[in-house]
């Protein structure tokens, strides 16, 4: 066993015992246990796993209040998937999510972190087991540094090798009213060698109170190139709320450095898109978009439509639905969406239905899925809730796909 | 010097005290339990345009990068890593699965099949979630000789590329060259003509190639494999 699983079995050990380690704390804790069905698309055979998630979040670990302790993880056994060298001889697997100590500054002033987490500023994001410190209310001044090993999630590992950072750093504030302004740098290292260095500026401001209008940019500084731009705005110039957008994209894909395809010629892509959103109210929204897309040639028109809603007249039934159509460059998609829920006394019910019609390329011809799926759940106690999900989904490789997951939820 | 120093100082001291006040960042922890239409009622009043809405997994990236984020008002880390790391512990009931891990809402039907046509959509949209290596442990176990793509139409008992386009191979690749590495994650492939060392050397680097920016930062890593 590798160091870095050890650290993940020694984390996910550690969430499993949270109860035992801090009696005197305030001590929040989930977990579900779900039984899932599927069939492996490369075997046509049917597997499934048994999984169980834990969550915790502690505070009032000492007399202040300011230290905490959160963790997220699950475990998992494969049932099926007898001779894949992808899972280990007994098939159990392990993923910590995130398992970090949080010291709260006073007077809101920021958060240290230490220990597995998220992290995020605009040149990039990722996880890292290591520190990370969150500054803010200092005037109009906030930052964001971290540091530490990088966490990479594959199929079945949290892949983590020695040499392998991720450090990034963000300084922002806001220099006049309604003004944010961000500068973020971030380096990746794979085995001790630099494979990815990023530059991050973000800038927004209001206007009016009517309009927001923002531009936000991502350098990579190894290709010396801008690898993407986004340049946009937001106008609701009514008391209703409706809010237009226009958004102008470019990306120019760079990859890290430790891979040829980083010296590989590539060309850019833009899009320019429109959107709607409209509240009518409280109860019922509307929203629609449009996207012209661009491949250095070959271009491509998307666009959705949508609804969300919650009768009056039928308390407690929630109702989705969509339209998306994309023509042209690489394929086309024509596809349909609805589902609705409806909660009643300690039950819920759901179901959905999903019907796409697509084209991959020019050389293929037409194909239909549809997938249909239903779920319900009954809550036995305030901290205890049963859930059953099943989906049938006919494919491009199988005219019934049946997959669903079974789970008893638990929170105290 | 000193003068200078004291000057700056009293000059800034009233804008910081004046941004102290002013330009705090709105706590929403009261709010948590608020419906997301019901938001509406505050921003669009206060001159903030509501969020969350239609377009929202496409746009919640630079809110959620940004300096003035607050997404941990509501949310936890966890809600972050479920849709982009496949957690399940607060599953919906419409959340579908891909195997053990859960999948978001974007990811339709038969997704196996669609999203070829969504990952050309922004090319480093999938990076945002998936390694390259997530790529790669699928389609390493693909039959290729029932590919039904232009990128790789049949050409006798393989699936040659060149073979059946010449013409196009170049185009294709630099529009989406990440499907590239899906298929070829160690791009060997790729060396049969684009190696210095071997074959017929075909140069692919860009224009404006920058090689001694990424061959001395990066210790040479790739640069040794073609040269």
């Amino acid at each position: 066993m590798t160091h870095r699983a050890r650290f993940l079995w020694l984390g996910l050990l550690f969430l499993s015992l949270t109860p035992a380690v801090a009696p005197a704390a305030d001590l929040r804790f989930q977990s579900s246990t779900q039984y899932l069905w599927y069939t492996d698309p490369f075997k046509d055979k049917d597997q499934s796993d048994l999984v169980q998630y834990l969550k915790f979040g502690v505070t009032k670990v000492e007399s202040t209040g300011r230290l905490s302790a959160v963790g997220y993880g699950r475990f998992s056994r494969q049932f099926g998937g007898d001779n894949d060298p992808k899972m280990g001889d007994d098939g159990l697997l392990g993923r910590l999510y995130f398992l970090y100590a949080n010291y709260s500054l006073p007077s809101d002033r920021g958060d240290i972190r230490l220990g597995r987490q998220f992290v995020s500023v605009g040149a990039g994001s990722g996880t890292v087991d290591g520190v990370s410190a969150e500054l803010r209310n200092l005037g109009p001044v906030r930052a964001t540094v971290f540091a530490g090993y990088d966490v990479r999630f594959a199929e079945t590992t949290d892949r983590t090798r020695p040499g392998n950072y991720l450090t990034g750093v963000s300084v922002g504030g806001s220099l006049v009213d309604g003004n944010n302004v961000d500068v973020s740098y971030l380096r990746k290292y794979d085995q001790n060698d630099l494979i990815r260095e990023m530059v991050g500026v973000h800038a927004d401001q209001r206007i009016l109170d009517k309009a927001k209008a923002y531009a936000d940019l991502r350098y990579d500084v190894l290709h010396g190139a801008y690898s993407e731009f986004l340049a946009g705005a937001k106008i609701f110039p009514f008391s209703a709320p409706v809010t237009f957008t226009a958004e102008y994209f470019a990306s120019y894909p760079t990859f890290d450095a430790d891979t040829i395809y980083t010296a590989f010629a590539v060309t850019r892509y833009r899009e320019g898109a429109g959107r709607v959103d409209y509240i009518v109210t409280p109860r019922l929204t509307l929203y629609g978009s449009y996207t012209r897309a661009d491949y250095d040639g070959p271009s491509a028109d998307i666009g959705t439509v949508g609804v969300r809603a919650t009768p009056k007249r039928a308390p407690g039934l929630g109702l989705n639905a969509s339209l998306d159509v994309r023509s042209g460059y690489p394929g086309d998609l024509t596809g349909f969406q609805a589902s609705a829920d409806y909660a009643f006394g300690k039950a819920t019910l759901a179901a959905g239905v999903t019907y796409d019609v697509f084209q991959r390329d020019s050389m293929t011809s037409d194909f239909t899925a549809k997938k249909v799926w239903g779920a319900g759940s009954y809550e036995f106690r305030k901290n205890m809730t049963a859930r059953l999900r099943v989906e049938d989904t006919e494919t491009r490789q199988f005219s019934n796909e049946f997959q669903g997951r079974a789970s008893v939820d638990l929170s105290f | 010097m000193k003068n200078r120093i004291l000057r700056s100082i009293l000059i800034l001291l009233p804008a910081v005290t004046v941004a102290v006040t002013v330009f705090a960042r709105e706590d929403h922890k009261a709010y948590r339990d608020l419906k997301l239409p019901e938001c509406a009622e505050c921003h669009v009043g206060s001159g903030i345009p509501p969020n969350h809405g239609g377009g929202w997994l496409k746009e919640h990236r630079i809110l959620a990068a940004g300096p003035d984020r607050n997404c941990f008002d509501c949310h936890d880390q966890g809600w972050c890593q479920d849709c982009h790391k496949g957690g399940g512990i607060s599953a919906r009931p419409s959340d579908s699965q891909w195997k053990r891990d859960i999948k978001p809402d974007s990811h339709r039907s038969d997704w196996v099949s669609i999203h070829p046509i969504q990952a050309s959509s922004n090319p480093q949209q999938c990076s945002r979630c998936h390694e390259p290596q997530f790529c790669a442990n699928c389609h390493g176990r693909m039959n290729v000789t029932s590919l039904t793509i232009r990128d790789h139409a049949k050409s006798g008992g393989t699936q040659a590329y060149i073979a059946a386009f010449p013409d196009q191979h170049a185009a294709e690749a630099r529009r989406n060259l990440a499907s590239c590495q899906a298929c070829h994650p160690d791009g060997n492939v790729c060396l049969t003509c684009h190696s210095a060392k071997i074959g017929i050397r075909v140069n692919p680097h860009p224009k404006d190639f920058k090689a001694d920016r990424i061959g001395s930062r990066s210790n040479n890593r790739s640069c040794v494999v073609c040269h």
